[in-house]
């Protein structure tokens, strides 16, 4: 059972209240808003963050083009923003598989259900952190 | 002569004694009246380098000292600076000087005894700084005001010439994101740090050469602009491992901006 979830870093998250998301540009969205962990685990790894750092809503998003990615390449590279991590995902007849440059271990989805978590996610995220965004 | 020499080298030794009673109860909890500058200049006369010397090495109490003064004094002091910032004509009997572009800014003479390249020193003007900052942008300050205080404040000279071909600009912004999570003093976890030593204007120079002779590559996932990777043959900081490297990455925005850049 994969597990998707985030948990903003608080006093940045107070900060981002005062923040006009509509105006903010696509730079500040995914290098300077919302930052804190991800949550990624599952049986055989926990690639979950804890560098309280991770932009959220960039997560959200890229997730989103690994999908496209995946089903376009069969493979897909996350790479995070402040350092050289990456989380690493190929597609293995119908699974995926994901592991990681700063975590050991490799988590196995089946795409669909990876796909649905993905898309639960975003949809999540900009709900969250948006509210007068549409669904992802 | 043998007395005056034995007092020279005592010095130092004295020096590193700090007042504590003079700033806080026994725990560690500020107690003195003082606020603003007056705590700030009553900071630096206990002793601030010698407090953070005592926190690096566990005293509890020191370490209270030293995270209200960083985190509260004087942060807070610096959002108290930045709301003085005005146009001329500067006020009377205040502490700001008029620069040549017609502002009133704080005197940040006041820190001169806060060493920009001691550690202690350096933390505790990038709080004030930080406030300040923090501060000056809510209001809507002139980005070259914050500019300027990170020079006073930081030491960093940011008005190096640039040398010809493709460059990336390094903004107050730009390089305040970088100092947070990268600078050899960031307490952020998990990410590239600069070697200590590193400043606003080696950072620069560092900046340029990985633009101008670096690999390029669009950014990924659909985020905006390009990735800059170069590696410089020498140490310029440590992985998000803490292990060496000589390589740094620098992202930059279609407005051609640094947005982060960080040793890889």
């Amino acid at each position: 059972m994969l597990t998707l979830d985030y948990r903003l870093d608080p006093a940045e998250a107070a900060r981002a209240k005062g923040v006009d998301i509509a105006a903010a540009d696509a730079t500040a969205l995914r290098y300077r808003l919302f930052p804190g962990d991800i949550v990624l685990r599952g049986e055989g790894a926990d690639f979950s963050t804890r560098w309280g750092w991770v932009q959220v809503l960039d997560f959200a998003l890229s997730l989103q083009a690994v999908v496209q990615e995946l089903e376009r390449d069969g493979q897909a590279r996350f790479e995070f923003t402040e350092s050289n991590a990456a989380l690493l995902f190929r597609l293995e007849q119908d699974e995926v598989a994901i592991s990681s440059t700063y975590a050991p271990g490799r988590l196995r989805v089946p795409f669909p259900e990876f796909r649905e978590h993905v898309r639960r996610f975003a949809q999540r995220v900009t709900g969250d952190l948006t509210p007068s965004a549409p669904p992802a | 002569m043998l007395a005056s020499l034995l007092w020279a080298l005592a010095l130092p030794v004295l020096a590193q004694v700090p007042n504590y009673d003079s700033l806080s109860d026994k725990d560690g909890n500020i107690t003195a009246r003082q606020r603003g500058r007056e705590l700030i200049a009553l900071a630096q006369k206990a002793g601030a380098e010698a407090i953070y010397a005592d926190a690096s090495k566990g005293n509890p109490r020191a370490g209270r000292v030293f995270q209200a003064l960083e985190a509260d004094h004087f942060p807070g002091h610096g959002r108290e600076l930045a709301d003085l910032v005005r146009r001329a004509p500067c006020p009377q009997g205040a502490i700001l000087l008029r620069e040549q572009s017609g502002w009133c800014v704080p005197d940040w003479a006041f820190l001169d005894s806060l060493g920009k390249d001691r550690p202690g020193g350096a933390r505790l003007r990038k709080a004030l700084f930080d406030g300040y900052a923090e501060r000056a942008r809510q209001r809507g300050l002139d980005g070259q005001l914050v500019l300027s205080a990170m020079n006073a404040l930081l030491g960093f000279e940011v008005t190096v010439a640039r040398p010809p071909g493709p460059h990336a600009e390094l903004t107050p912004n730009g390089l305040q994101h970088i100092i947070d999570r990268h600078w050899p003093t960031s307490g952020a976890k998990g990410a590239g740090k600069f070697a200590a030593g590193t400043t606003g204007e080696s950072l620069r120079v560092l900046i340029d050469e990985a633009v101008a002779k670096g690999k390029s590559r669009p950014n990924t996932q659909g985020r905006p602009g390009q990735i800059f990777e170069y590696d410089f043959g020498r140490k310029i900081g440590v992985d998000l491992f803490g292990a060496p490297t000589s390589k740094l990455r620098v992202v930059v925005s279609p407005a051609q901006e640094v947005v982060t850049a960080f040793p890889y």
